[in-house]
């Protein structure tokens, strides 16, 4: 134990070091020159003692714990007296002999001094002990009940804290566990786009190791494509629009590239990390959907198959009903072309029903062609509206149409526009009831095409806000009124001015009209290779 | 009386061409595929040939690019019906050296004979 010397230890060891001094000087004095004096000649039991008397005072000396130099000055003085009585006795014990005592007198003394250096030696043990049971006393007898009870709440805490301490290691490794074992790729990145963490399966599908990439901006480490193969640009990232908005973000169009050159599509959701209000970074769970994306092909494909299947015996149906109807067989009865006009209506629907089915599968393949030419759009939908005229005066509908006087002449594909169009305004005489009114209005701003078709009829119901362009979609409140719509009209636009880059929206209210409005670039719309067109 | 040449490999259409057809008064030689049409040319001798474009054993263009190339033939209005509707095709087709396109699905009969009607050409 280690103590810082009082008073009282600082005096023992003074006096300590006093009485090795003295002891020492006169061991030499006594001792060695009394053996020195008589040479090796006449070596009695009285010297024999003696040297055996030195010898162990000499041990006890080292072993105590005299203060060292001490210590060094003994065995440095016997040093030198025994260079000096070897190599120069004879002098020294001359000089020396006058200073004799009556060997008795000097046997005493050397006795007593032994004793006391033999005292010193167990003193110093004995005294540390003593410190230590004397400080332990002081302490206890002065330790008060609130420090003894503030002692024990120390020990009950420490206690607590090591039982805590090895939770929290163990919810580390659970946490580590979880998180390693996450079946989808786990990125978090701090608010400057630095990875912080990265999870083995993110490590396997980047191909890096999370040694390799800390510290790093994510922008180094991976490329993202959009679905028309270009490179994303930072601020199009996912990561870089949650941590600078805040708000999670969400695709499914993107491909990931590695520096590895592999590449694969992505499903990813990127939510901000958010500690007092604050964005402090970002984690990205990301899964490759490339099987999704095999068994959405081939959901497509086999659609496109089926249906081509289908038009066959569709085909022969409507011939063959037109054969009746025409009284090719034999004239029909009044009751019987009504039955016939059923069922070759009914078959009209399927084949629409296939037509439709059958662009949609096209469109969602990627597979459409856009080969924009330029084009008159006036004149597009003035061929439209010509088309229809039978339809619009079988049910004495008023339509108007205002184009604008100053319309660009646009580079857009003539097919799928007119799909736009076509579909608009056959719905607008579909859902109008007799006698209602259809206004075609087309417009231009600074950046956009505008096109409106507006109707008086019995609008869209306001909680299918969220499906109206939704596969097969039909509106509650018309299918009533009629069955032959099957709801794939509106998605077809949808995806149409998607692929555009244009807007669709509509405004309605029931039973009194619903007026749509799309947009069109004027840059027009992006040519597409592909493999087929709209049906 | 003049004479159509009907390519079809399904039997309901072909019934079909043949009750209207012959209703129309046309006489008509129904055969399945491209092989028996090259046999029956020289025989049946027709006005007009429609074609279907999608047949076993000898796809229609083949058919088509081949009756082009012969003298005899080269001039013959031939109409090319198929169910796929693409542009593609019929753009080839039309380049191919075919009069007309119809898809079968989206045109009634009585177009079809409209459309022969219009296009013959007593050979």
């Amino acid at each position: 134990m280690a103590y810082k010397p009082d008073h009282e230890t600082s005096r023992n060891i003074f006096f300590t070091t006093v009485f090795t001094a003295v002891y020492v000087f006169c061991s030499i004095w006594f001792g060695l020159i009394h053996i020195a004096s008589h040479r090796y000649e006449n070596i009695g039991y009285i010297e024999i003692v003696f040297a055996s008397i030195l010898l162990i005072n000499g041990i006890f000396l080292l072993l105590s714990k005299a203060l060292r130099p001490a210590k060094i000055i003994f065995f440095t003085a016997v040093g030198f007296l025994l260079i000096y009585i070897l190599f120069f006795g004879n002098s020294v014990s001359e000089s020396l002999s006058v200073i004799t005592i009556h060997p008795y007198i000097a046997y005493l003394v050397y006795v007593l001094l032994s004793i006391i250096s033999i005292h010193v030696f167990f003193y110093e043990s004995y005294s540390e002990k003593l410190f230590k049971k004397h400080l332990m006393k002081k302490v206890t007898t002065e330790v008060t009940p609130e420090l003894t009870q503030k002692i024990r709440e120390l020990e009950v805490a420490q206690t607590t804290m090591s039982k805590l301490l090895k939770e929290l290691n163990s919810e580390r490794a659970k946490d580590g566990a979880i998180l390693s074992s996450i079946g989808e790729g786990v990125i978090a990145t701090d608010d400057t786009g630095k990875i912080i963490f990265i999870n083995p399966k993110a490590e396997t599908m980047l191909g890096v190791r999370l040694i390799q990439v800390m510290n790093k901006p994510i922008d180094s480490v991976y490329t993202e494509l959009n679905d028309k193969q270009v490179i994303l640009t930072p601020e199009e990232r996912p990561v870089w629009k949650t941590l600078h908005s805040g708000k999670s973000v969400s695709d499914g169009t993107i491909m990931y590239a590695t520096s590895d050159k592999k590449q694969f599509p992505v499903f990813t959701s990127v939510s901000p990390i958010i500690l007092n209000g604050k964005t402090i970074g970002a984690i990205n769970v990301f899964r490759d959907i490339t099987h999704e994306k095999d068994v959405d092909r081939m959901k497509t494909e086999f659609i496109s198959l089926a249906s081509h299947q289908l038009r066959t015996p569709l085909a022969a149906i409507k011939w063959f009903l037109q054969i009746l109807q025409d009284g090719d067989v034999g004239n029909l009865t009044d009751e019987q072309r009504d039955i016939v006009m059923n069922i070759y209506q009914s078959n009209e629907r399927m084949i629409d029903l296939v037509n439709s089915l059958l662009n949609v599968s096209r469109i969602e393949s990627g597979r459409i062609i856009i080969e924009p030419t330029e084009t008159d759009i006036t004149q597009l939908v003035q061929g439209i509206i010509t088309e229809l005229q039978p339809k619009l005066t079988e049910k004495k509908i008023r339509l108007t149409f205002q184009p604008a006087a100053d319309l660009p002449i646009i580079i857009v594909d003539k097919q799928l526009i007119r799909q736009v169009y076509l579909n608009l305004l056959t719905n607008a005489i579909k859902y109008t009831p007799d006698g209602g009114t259809i206004t075609i209005t087309l417009s231009k701003n600074d950046t956009n095409f505008i096109s409106e078709v507006a109707d008086s009829g019995y609008g869209i119901p306001e909680k299918d806000k969220e499906k109206v362009f939704s596969k097969f979609y039909r509106g509650e409140n018309i299918a009533k009124f009629d069955t032959d719509g099957n709801g794939l009209g509106l998605y077809l636009i949808k995806e149409i001015i998607d692929a555009s880059d244009g807007t669709i929206s509509y405004t309605s209210v029931e039973n009194q009209g619903t007026t749509f409005t799309f947009t069109i670039p004027l840059s027009g719309m992006q040519a597409k290779k592909g493999e087929v067109t709209l049906t | 009386m003049a004479k159509v040449l009907v390519a079809e490999d399904d039997k309901y259409l072909a019934n079909a061409y043949r009750v209207k057809l012959t209703k129309s008064g046309f006489e008509i030689l129904l055969v399945a595929n491209g092989e028996e049409l090259l046999m029956q040319l020289e025989q049946f001798n027709p006005d007009i040939i429609l074609l279907d474009l999608m047949m076993p054993k000898v796809d229609g263009f083949v058919v088509l690019q081949t009756l082009r190339e012969t003298d005899q033939w080269k001039n013959i209005p031939i109409i090319i019906t198929s169910n796929l509707g693409q542009k593609e095709d019929i753009e080839k087709g039309m380049q191919m050296g075919a009069t007309d396109y119809i898809v079968k699905s989206n045109t009634s009969i009585d177009d079809i004979v409209a459309k022969i009607q219009a296009n013959i050409k007593p050979q």
